[in-house]
């Protein structure tokens, strides 16, 4: 499928980009990074703007400053980078199973984590669309994962933003109204067609991670039947504060391709705080986790197999950060 | 010693790929002609009869030059003569989705998407039949017939029943039967390159069509039918094809679009799928339920094999009463099974067309046979590899329904692996979730019987060699990148002991070819192999006579060798340009033309061509004299063993595959770097089907539901399992060289290897495919 016409843009600075930003609104405009995403969906004739902006000509966002990650970094850049694989190992583990290598080259971390969510019934050609009617978050009124739903459902799949809600980090932004700095973990909302709290001229500028990430022990699993190309079907991200006498001093969990958002799960961690980890105190966290996930039928494997992964990946992964 | 035959040889076309130079059909630009950009209007409704099409909007649209629908040809076609079911356009009615209704030629492809929105159709939908069970049944209304012109009853296409020995009384003697109904999801080709047509109508009334084909006679065949010209004025031109594994073999209603397009508007046009409307032309592997028995004595003897095959065939016919064959009669080798009753079901369904795809009709059955197989010997307490070479065919032997197996390499296949994977340390031996297995494979190197009954040879090449000692090659063997233009120019290179520099191959053009019934059945290295063969011999002859003559020698006293002619007594010789140059004169150039035809090997039988109209009943050249003999009758049989390794995580049903060794007898491997490469791109296609590749429909629409590559899994390159491949060389009496097919046979063995290798891994036995991580956890449950 040729890409749909569209006018291209190439700002050479963050301001300069946002004032064309404002120039198009009225049009519609989607800002573009790597564009390993977006360009796909469009060829799909999803949700396509008159305006793109590249932000690949703009340089202020490009390097990484100890934990301030500029945005435009590419996600292979982070996997390489020899600070985070020590002190942040958990990102590197989750930029370096994104994709494939091709993707990873191009895909940048400010991109990663404004992915578009994903879904069965979404992201299909436009003459499959036509053949059943398409959705809500495309030309229909009509959610084709739960009928009677009022919002979209469909499935949050970045890589980086659990590992990123699991420590805490923060996302900088810049727009019209000037620059702003919010929660990683509040950004996200559980519509799969709004997703985030961004502002339409916003950009991400930069992912700002604490700088106690450095004492804890964090990693990522995911579940995707070939180890290249695949979204993930399930994953989980995890951040472990341990004492000297291996007692939780701090733990978040957050499930990624389960739900609309990257979900944490601080009623059931916070209960393990104060205790000695043990094998079966990860089993008993595991399953309560996965008790309550619930993820949409609007991936390409069941439910039900989704759902057992969760409780697999948590103890493979609490295991994996604990025997060390 | 051998010249080139046996030697690792790049591709002759490779460099013109991997610099980007070759030229595939999306790379053609007509010089100095305006070229149109065609688009196909499609159903969204699995059956539904079309009330009206109205696209009188879509017309005048700038830049649209024309619109065509059935109302420009209603001639039906098919591959296979007696099954012609295919036309441009639907007529009155749709039966699947994806169905070409109508096509648009416009100046560009944004104009020619535009006017497709712009056409309406009205439709009358009809409840859609998507399970093949239920076109088992009678119909009870007209409407519910999908293909009105079947003979058979309620919605099937064609039906099979063989039996041979006395399946009743091999029971009786048996001490172990294994039963299983399996049960196989759709798999598609998954070639890199979608399909594209260029149709150009010339003001001389000549039509020319350049296509991604491995068919290109076929394809001039129908487009002569559909567009009702001779086929002296229509040519067709194969450009670089990227990939085809039974997928472009086939001729297809866009190629008649196109060409209908051209002549309406008088300008060339072109139409390229995007790749969901290649998941839409399918023609893939059939899903398939199959209910198997297998029965063996407590001494390991094979006793009796009971087949019965559904067989969901989509909308179309397409190779299906071969296909229906196959999923029988290839079960019975390599093994000794006299006693055999199949039967076959193929029938229609509103579902994109199944077809031909490599190891066509045989990889269904043959997971279930290699399967049972491993089930009795685990009954009888056999090792599964020294069961099956107790029951391998020899050499020089004849199967229960009359197939004459020349060479056979099976048993030392099975002993090469047994001892290269380190078997006996391994089997039964390796700690939980780690497993070894077996599977075997049978195949046909190229049908006895043409598809066209008659009297033309199957494959023709001529070879030509002029003033400039240049060696010309034309064949219309279809190159598709398994490297058939190579192993012509090796067959050509062996006989003149040229260098293969010399050899240029023409094989794109139905103008300048001798016809070669193209890339499919395994049959071009077998036949085509042999026609280049025999027309090189004969320019051996012009060039060694004229040899004779300068050196005043006979012929018995010279030797052809590294582009000279030397005379063994005296050790003179003459370079290979000044021989050439002698036989040229007061002659011209050259030409030599050698063909193959299947030979009639069952004295007394009437030739292939005198049982032209009918089935098989008086006979066929080779076997038996029932009806269906000729279905699966080869000149040779290719068969294989593999080992395959690998690891199960329990816990999440994912299967990593280790490593795979794979013993293939191709008689002699002619090319050994391109029968490598088809081995090790089988085991890739394989554990596709093995694991993970499924073409999923949607249960009430019969939509496909996941037309990209990203949603059909196929193994990326970071999944394949190291592969040592070994080449067995039985040395076929027939093929040329001694050889015989590489390209779909080593598919086989791989899937029953997988699931073997699972069994013995974590103990449980999928009877259905692909063996998905949900699929191996859930029985592992289930175990517990």
């Amino acid at each position: 499928m040729i890409l749909p016409p569209f006018e291209l843009h190439n700002p050479n600075s963050i301001k300069e980009a946002i004032e064309i930003s404002q120039k198009v609104k009225n049009e519609g405009f989607d800002y573009v990074s790597g564009g390993t995403d977006l360009l796909q969906n469009y060829k799909n004739r999803l949700n396509v703007k008159p305006h793109l902006i590249s932000l690949k000509n703009i340089k202020e966002t490009r390097s990484i400053q100890n934990f301030n990650i500029g945005a435009m970094v590419t996600l292979d850049e982070i996997s390489k980078n020899k600070t985070l694989q020590k002190d942040f190992t958990g990102l590197v583990e989750a930029c370096s199973q994104v994709g494939s290598i091709l993707v990873r080259k191009t895909a940048t971390i400010g991109g990663n984590v404004l992915i578009d969510n994903r879904c069965y019934f979404y992201n299909q050609t436009p003459f499959w669309r036509t053949s059943l009617g398409a959705c809500l978050k495309a030309e229909s009124d009509t959610c084709r994962v739960i009928p009677q739903k009022e919002y979209c459902v469909a499935t949050f799949s970045s890589d980086s933003a659990p590992m990123l809600v699991a420590v805490d980090a923060k996302y900088e932004l810049e727009g019209k109204n000037g620059k702003r700095i919010v929660e990683s973990s509040d950004f996200y909302t559980h519509d799969g067609i709004k997703r985030n709290f961004k502002d339409e001229s916003e950009i991400i500028t930069k992912i700002k991670i604490p700088k106690t990430t450095a004492n804890l022990k964090t990693g990522y699993e995911k579940i995707r039947v070939r180890d290249t190309f695949d979204y993930p079907l399930v994953s989980v991200a995890a951040a472990l504060k341990i004492d000297k006498d291996k007692k939780i001093e701090n733990i978040n969990i957050v499930l990624g391709a389960i739900g609309t958002y990257p979900i944490k799960n601080e009623d059931t961690t916070d209960l393990f705080k104060g205790e000695k980890i043990s094998n079966s105190m990860i089993k008993e966290i595991s399953e309560k986790i996965q008790k309550k996930a619930q993820p949409y039928n609007n991936l390409t494997m069941p439910v039900s197999y989704r759902k057992k992964m969760v409780g697999v990946l948590c103890k493979r992964l609490l295991t994996r950060l604990t025997d060390s | 010693m051998s010249h080139t035959v046996g030697k690792k040889t790049p591709l002759v076309d490779g460099a013109q790929k991997v610099t980007g130079r070759a030229v595939y059909i999306d790379d053609i630009v007509l010089p100095g002609k305006v070229m149109l950009i065609g688009k196909i209007l499609r159903s969204p409704f699995a059956h539904a009869k079309i009330k009206k099409i109205d696209y009188s909007k879509a017309k005048k649209l700038k830049g649209v030059y024309a619109i065509a629908t059935a109302e420009d040809s209603d001639n039906r076609f098919g591959v296979l003569p007696i099954t012609k079911d295919e036309t441009a356009f639907a007529i009155d009615k749709v039966t699947f989705i994806g169905d070409q209704i109508a096509a648009v030629a416009a100046t560009d492809e944004e104009t020619a998407i535009k006017a497709l929105d712009l056409i309406q159709v009205e439709y009358e939908e009809l409840p859609p039949i998507l399970k093949p069970e239920k076109s088992l049944a009678p119909i009870s209304h007209p409407d519910q017939k999908i293909q009105p012109w079947s003979k058979y009853e309620g919605n099937i296409f064609k039906t099979v029943n063989q039996s041979f020995g006395n399946v009743e009384k091999a029971l009786k003697k048996s001490s172990v039967v294994k039963n299983g109904k399996f049960s196989f999801n759709g798999v598609t080709h998954a070639f890199t390159e979608p399909m594209g047509v260029i149709a150009s109508y010339g003001s001389d009334k000549k039509l020319t069509v350049w296509s991604s084909t491995q068919v290109p006679h076929y394809l001039h065949r129908a487009l002569a039918e559909v567009m009702e010209m001779p086929m002296h004025r229509i040519k067709v031109i194969r450009p670089y094809v990227g990939g085809g594994f039974g997928g472009k073999s086939d001729p297809f209603p866009h190629e008649m679009a196109a060409a209908i397009l051209s002549k309406k508007t008088g300008k060339p046009v072109k139409i390229l799928f995007d790749r969901d409307e290649v998941f839409i032309s399918n023609h893939g592997r059939h899903p398939t339920k199959t209910e198997m028995q297998m029965s063996a004595t407590k001494d390991g003897e094979f006793t009796s094999l009971e087949i019965d095959a559904l067989i969901d065939g989509g909308a179309w016919g397409s190779f299906g009463v071969i296909t229906t064959y196959y999923n029988g009669v290839l079960s019975l080798g390599p093994y000794k099974i006299k006693n055999f009753n199949y039967n076959g079901n193929r029938v229609y369904t509103n579902k994109p067309a199944s077809g031909a795809m490599r190891g066509h009709g045989a990889v269904n059955s043959r997971f279930a046979v290699e399967t049972l197989i491993d089930e009795i010997a685990e009954d009888i307490d056999f090792d599964p590899c020294d069961l099956r070479i107790q029951n391998a065919y020899e050499p020089n032997s004849t199967t229960a329904n009359g197939f004459r197996i020349t060479s056979c390499g099976i048993k030392e296949c099975i002993e090469k692996v047994k001892i290269a994977s380190g078997w006996d340390k391994k089997f039964k031996q390796m700690p939980y979730g780690k497993g070894i297995g077996i599977g075997c494979g049978f195949y046909i190197s190229g049908s006895a019987l043409p598809i066209n009954w008659e009297r033309m040879p199957q494959s023709t090449v001529h070879v030509k060699i002029d003033f400039d000692g240049g060696v010309t090659v034309h064949s219309l063997a279809a190159e598709i990148g398994q490297g058939s233009d190579t192993v012509l120019a090796q067959c050509v290179g062996e006989v003149l002991k040229c260098d293969m520099s010399r050899i240029r191959i023409y094989s794109k053009n139905t103008d300048t070819a001798p016809i070669d019934l193209g890339s499919y059945s395994s049959r071009v290295t077998f036949m085509a192999g042999l026609a280049a063969k025999r027309a090189a011999e004969k320019i051996k002859k012009q060039i060694l006579n004229a040899a004779s003559k300068i050196m005043a020698s006979p012929i018995e006293n010279l030797e052809l060798k590294n582009d000279r002619i030397t005379e063994l007594k005296t050790k003179s010789s003459i370079s290979f340009n000044e021989a050439v140059r002698e036989a040229l004169h007061d002659s011209g150039a050259l030409h030599g033309k050698g063909h193959y035809q299947a030979p009639n090997l069952n004295p007394g039988l009437p030739r292939v061509d005198e049982l032209r109209g009918k089935e098989s009943e008086k006979g066929a050249p080779m076997g038996g004299s029932h009806k269906g003999a000729a279905a699966g009758l080869s000149p040779s049989y290719s068969m294989g063993a593999y080992v395959c390794q690998l690891e199960v995580d329990a816990e999440t049903g994912l299967v990593n595959v280790e490593k795979v060794w794979a013993a293939h007898d191709c008689g002699k491997a002619l090319n050994p770097l391109a029968v490598e490469g088809q081995i090790e791109g089988c085991i890739h296609m394989g554990l596709g089907q093995a694991l993970m590749e499924s073409f999923d429909y949607n249960r009430n629409t019969g939509r496909i539901e996941n037309p990209n590559f990203l949603d059909y899994r196929c193994i990326p390159p970071t999944m394949m399992p190291d592969v040592d491949v070994f080449m067995i060389e039985s040395g076929d009496p027939e093929g040329p060289f001694g050889a015989k097919e590489a390209g779909e046979g080593p598919i086989l063995p791989i899937l029953p290897a997988v699931a073997n290798a699972i069994y013995d891994a974590v103990g449980i036995r999928l009877r259905n495919l692909p063996m998905t991580p949900e699929k191996i956890i859930s029985a592992i449950a289930k175990k517990k």
